[in-house]
Formats: C-alpha cells, sequence, structure tokens
C-alpha cells in the first residue's frame, strides 16, 4: 500500500490512473476505486496531476478516462459490425462498457478482446428485445475466428481419387483450422447478408438455422446447409469416419445426395487432409454444421 | 550534420501500411521509400494479411512500429510478445524496432493507451533497465518515441527533454522523435516546443514522425486525422538542419484519405529537407 504522498511508488501510482481510466460509475465513483486500489488517500487527483493552464486536474486525467471507451469500442464495432447495425450506437456503446468491464483486456492485442462476447451475450438482459442478438454474435465471432485461424493445405480431389471405394467408410477427415458450424435459433446469417448489401436489416425470425462458416484463400464465406448436411458434417468434424458419421447422421430412408454434397465440401476446401483406419473419434470441439455466401 | 549512435542510414521518406491502401500499392507501386507497419498487426498475421505484408516486403523496405512493449508499466515484460516481435523484426530484416515511451497497462490488464509515466529518477531507472533488457534480447536498437501527453504529474522532477536525453544515454537506445508530438505535449503542458527540439540529442534520433491533429480548443488530440501543420513542418526542418537525413513517415490513421493525399504529405517532407539543406549550403560557403 502506498503511503500518503504526493510520490507514490510507480506501481500504485499506476494501478491508481488505470483504475480510474477503467472503471465504470460517475468521474467521482471511479477515483474512489482508483484510491481504494492504490491505497491513495482521497485528494489524490488534486496531489497528483499538475493543473494545465486551461485544464483542471481532473479535466485532465476525464482525457484519458474518455478515451477508453472509445477504443474498445472501435475495436469490437470491427469485430462485431451488425451486431452494432441491430442494436444502434448508444446501446452497443453501453454493451461495450458492460463487456470489457467484465472481460477487460488483457492481451498485447485488441484481435481477441471480443472471445468472450458469445457466452458474456447469452444470458444478457438484451437478449429479450433482440431475441435473434446471441445468435447474431456467435455468426460474427465465428467469421472472427475463421479470418484468424492459422493457414493450411487443403485436401485436393486427386489424393481422395486414391482411396478405393472399400476404403471409403473408415475414412476420418481433418478439418482445416478456418472452419466452424453453427446451429442458429434465428436468421442471424439474413441479418449479416442484408449488412453487407448495404440494406436495412430484416426483421429477426425465430428456427433452427444450419450454417457453414470457413475460409478459403483469403475469403471467408458462409453457406447454409441442410440439416442432414449439417448432422453429417458435425459428426465428421468431431473425429467420427465417414461410414459413422452416415450411419449416425441419416435416417435409414434418407436419399440424401451424399456425393453432391462431398464434392461440394472438397471443392470448398473443408478438408486439411484424410486419413484411413480405425481410430477413436476425438471430442467435437468447442466450435459449433444452397448456396456460399 | 550529426550522424546516429549506430550510423544507420537515412531510409528516406515513409508512410503506415494502412488497409485501405492495399490494392493501391500492390496495383501502382507508388515510389514511396519505406513503408511502416504496426508490429502488433503482424506477429500473428495469417491469411490475407500476411499475403499484403509479404507482397509489400518484397517491393519495399519495412520499418515496424509497436504499441504494446509497455516499457513504463511495473507488470513483468512479456516476453512472449518480444518473442513474437523478435521473430517478426528478423523476418522482415528490420534495421531498428520502435514503440512509445509509455505504459499500456498494469496488473495484467491493458487499456491499449499510451499512458503517460511521471518523469522521475525512480521511473528514469526502471524504464532504462527494463529497455537494456529489451534490446539485449532483440539483438536490434531499440528507438523510443516520445508520446503526445494530456497531463502531467507533480512528482515530476524533470521535463521531458531532459528525461528523454539521460534516458537514452543511461539504456543506449535510439529515439524516435515524433516531431507532432512534441507540438501537441508543448501546447497542452505550455513549454515551448523550438527549446524542446534544441535540448534533444539528435545523435540519438533514428527515425521520425510527422502527423496531424485534432485541436480540441483546451487541448490537442494526436489523432493523426490530418495533415501536418506549417509549424510541425518547421520544427521538422530545423531538425534537418540540426541532424542531416533520417528516415521519416507520415502517420495518418483516422479519416484516411486516398493514397495519393497521404503520398502527398509525405512528399512535402522532402521541400522542408531542401530547405534546411540550402541553408546549410549557404552557410558552409559563407
Amino acid at each position: 500500500m502506498a503511503s500518503d504522498s504526493t510520490h507514490p511508488p510507480l506501481r500504485d501510482f499506476q494501478a491508481w490512473m488505470q483504475t480510474f481510466i477503467v472503471s465504470s460509475g460517475s468521474p467521482e465513483e471511479a477515483i474512489r476505486a482508483a484510491e481504494k486500489l492504490s491505497g491513495l488517500a482521497p485528494g489524490s487527483a488534486e496531489r497528483l496531476v499538475q493543473r494545465s493552464a486551461r485544464l483542471d486536474e481532473m479535466e485532465r486525467l476525464m482525457i484519458y478516462r474518455r478515451m477508453y471507451p472509445l477504443r474498445m469500442e472501435e475495436a469490437l464495432s470491427i469485430d462485431f459490425p451488425v451486431v452494432r447495425k441491430l442494436l444502434g450506437s448508444e446501446t452497443f456503446f453501453k454493451l461495450v462498457e458492460d463487456y470489457v468491464e467484465a472481460f477487460p483486456s488483457r492481451s498485447w492485442t485488441l484481435d481477441h478482446l471480443g472471445q468472450h462476447m458469445v457466452g458474456f451475450v447469452k444470458d444478457h438482459p438484451l437478449t429479450e428485445r433482440y431475441p435473434g442478438l446471441w445468435d447474431l454474435v456467435r455468426l460474427e465471432q465465428a467469421l472472427c475466428d475463421v479470418f484468424n485461424a492459422e493457414d493450411s493445405g487443403v485436401l485436393t480431389p486427386g489424393e481422395l481419387a486414391e482411396v478405393s471405394p472399400e476404403q471409403w467408410p473408415e475414412a476420418r477427415f481433418e478439418f482445416v483450422p478456418a472452419f466452424v458450424l453453427l446451429e442458429l435459433g434465428s436468421n442471424a446469417n439474413d441479418l449479416y447478408k442484408a449488412h453487407n448489401q448495404d440494406r436495412d436489416l430484416p426483421e429477426t425470425h425465430l428456427g433452427t438455422y444450419h450454417l457453414v462458416v470457413w475460409r478459403e484463400g483469403f475469403q471467408t464465406w458462409r453457406m447454409p446447409l441442410e440439416p442432414a448436411a449439417f448432422a453429417v458434417l458435425k459428426l465428421l468434424h468431431g473425429g467420427f469416419s465417414l461410414g459413422e458419421a452416415l450411419e449416425k447422421g441419416l435416417n435409414d430412408s434418407d436419399e440424401s445426395p451424399v456425393f453432391e454434397w462431398f464434392q461440394t465440401w472438397v471443392g470448398e476446401g473443408f478438408f486439411r487432409s484424410l486419413r484411413l483406419g480405425e481410430l477413436p473419434p476425438s471430442p467435437p470441439t468447442p466450435s459449433s454444421v444452397s448456396a456460399k455466401e | 550534420m550529426v550522424a546516429n549512435r549506430w550510423n544507420l542510414p537515412d531510409y528516406g521518406l515513409g508512410m503506415g501500411l494502412r488497409t485501405v491502401h492495399y490494392e493501391h500499392i500492390l496495383e501502382h507501386e507508388p515510389k514511396v521509400d519505406f513503408f511502416e507497419v504496426i508490429s502488433e498487426g503482424f506477429l500473428q498475421a495469417q491469411g490475407r494479411r500476411l499475403h499484403i505484408l509479404e507482397q509489400v516486403a518484397e517491393r519495399y523496405r519495412i520499418l515496424i512500429h509497436g504499441v504494446s512493449m509497455s516499457v513504463g508499466s511495473t507488470d513483468p515484460l512479456n516476453w512472449e510478445y518480444l518473442g513474437s516481435l523478435k521473430k517478426l523484426a528478423q523476418k522482415l530484416k528490420v534495421p531498428f524496432v520502435s514503440d512509445h515511451l509509455c505504459w499500456t497497462g498494469v496488473l495484467g490488464r491493458n487499456s491499449h493507451d499510451l499512458l503517460p509515466i511521471p518523469l522521475t529518477e525512480e521511473t528514469l531507472r526502471h524504464v532504462a533497465g527494463r529497455i537494456r533488457q529489451i534490446q539485449d534480447f532483440l539483438e536490434v536498437p531499440l528507438a523510443l518515441e516520445n508520446p503526445s501527453n494530456y497531463i502531467e504529474f507533480k512528482m515530476a522532477q524533470m521535463d521531458e527533454a531532459e528525461y528523454l536525453t539521460r534516458l537514452t544515454e543511461e539504456a543506449d537506445c535510439g529515439l524516435l522523435l515524433d516531431v507532432n508530438n512534441v507540438y501537441v505535449s508543448a501546447f497542452n503542458h505550455g513549454f515551448d516546443p523550438d527549446d524542446y527540439i534544441e535540448r534533444i540529442p539528435v545523435e540519438r534520433i533514428l527515425y521520425h514522425h510527422v502527423a496531424g491533429h485534432t485541436h480540441k480548443g483546451t487541448h490537442i488530440l494526436d489523432t493523426h486525422s490530418d495533415h501536418v501543420v506549417e509549424k510541425v513542418w518547421q520544427m521538422y526542418e530545423r531538425l534537418h538542419e540540426r541532424h542531416g537525413g533520417r528516415s521519416t513517415m507520415v502517420e495518418w490513421d483516422e479519416e484516411i484519405p486516398e493514397f495519393p493525399v497521404v503520398h502527398a504529405e509525405v512528399l512535402k517532407a522532402q521541400v522542408y529537407r531542401d530547405r534546411a539543406e540550402a541553408r546549410d549550403a549557404a552557410k558552409a560557403g559563407a
């Protein structure tokens, strides 16, 4: 704890200034929080800060305090532009303030600032007013994830052609890192599409929607999936062999165009490699399985 | 003319590599001496971002400039970050690495702002020690930038020009002198910017930034959102007269105009360099 002097140890000084900048509430509440955390006595701003010819101590400190949420909002607006459009700038700003209070940046980069947004919004009161909000956050986070995912090679049709028909049931696929399957409870993809086309956002409709989000080369894509295709892809993504995935994912009477699906999935670069032989299924990854968009 | 402590050459006049200009740069290959990239944008770059960097690096010299080193923080140095930075520096073969005289966070948090350091003997020792560790690790000189500040502290025991002079000497590091930041802080704190640049140790200067700013009446914000003001160019001219050629970059990061507008601003620097050199030549001939 710092002594009550005008020259506190550097660590206490930094704890004080940072707390004032990032704390929620009024400036008076923030300075009290800063004094409490740093151990400095009341009146700290007046003791530590030099007035300028035009601004007093608090006004000078407030320059930094005002810039903090703006910088956080700017970073999260890049990751969640459609969420911002849906909520409006004022409500989005408030959401950002609440979010960074719960999940402040602890990284040297702002690229992953929004990584907890999906969990944060899931039970947020705003979801009552905006029932499609959580799905939209999930979709935009998935797009960020595939954008930032590491590069990888893709399985080529030539490599597939080397697999004999009797080996197909035991084939297991490793997916490219830039790949996310989403089962959504609303038409979030329609909202995203409207935003991309510079149109007004459509009404939210509740229902089950399946989507795959991936990156091919430098371009991120979205593609709606039929429920059966989603089920099979999800099982494959979870480490099941093709035979197991088809058995578990399709009904006996299902006449889904599996061959066409595979042609599309390989052509779009969903798979990185293929392995043959019995391997236990690896647990599904945390990420959640028409025309690509 | 004063050479820099490391005898690094003048890499000329450059600008920031910004997303909105990628296509123009790769399509037109404009005459620019170098591009500066924000290190943090490329430490984990994949996909298109990495591809663009590689494409530009094939055609131009790249300098890197960071915002997250946090040399003034009392948190431990982030060696994972520094390791990534070193890899990027080696990959791009940069002659030096630059960041700011500031702290960005403490207690494990990051405000992502360039927060001011109280100018005291205690912080001088603290920062100098960290810079020496960083420089030893990076194996290239570190050029620290004077940030724009909006606040001063009563505990200060020296002014910024003296602090930077002593710090660069004690840490044996370089200086990225941002001429606009001198102007901004001078207005905000009420000191004489011309006196500041006369006192700065020019042999430590490896690099200059110039930029535009936003005047709020009671204070100036370093927004990089406009043309460089005439007074800043005059200060730059005076510095050039003192030390000769130093790599110089125009920062334009908000409300970024079309490439030719920023490029024209970069080329303006040559006008002030020429004027300083003509005056120098006249003095030598007198």
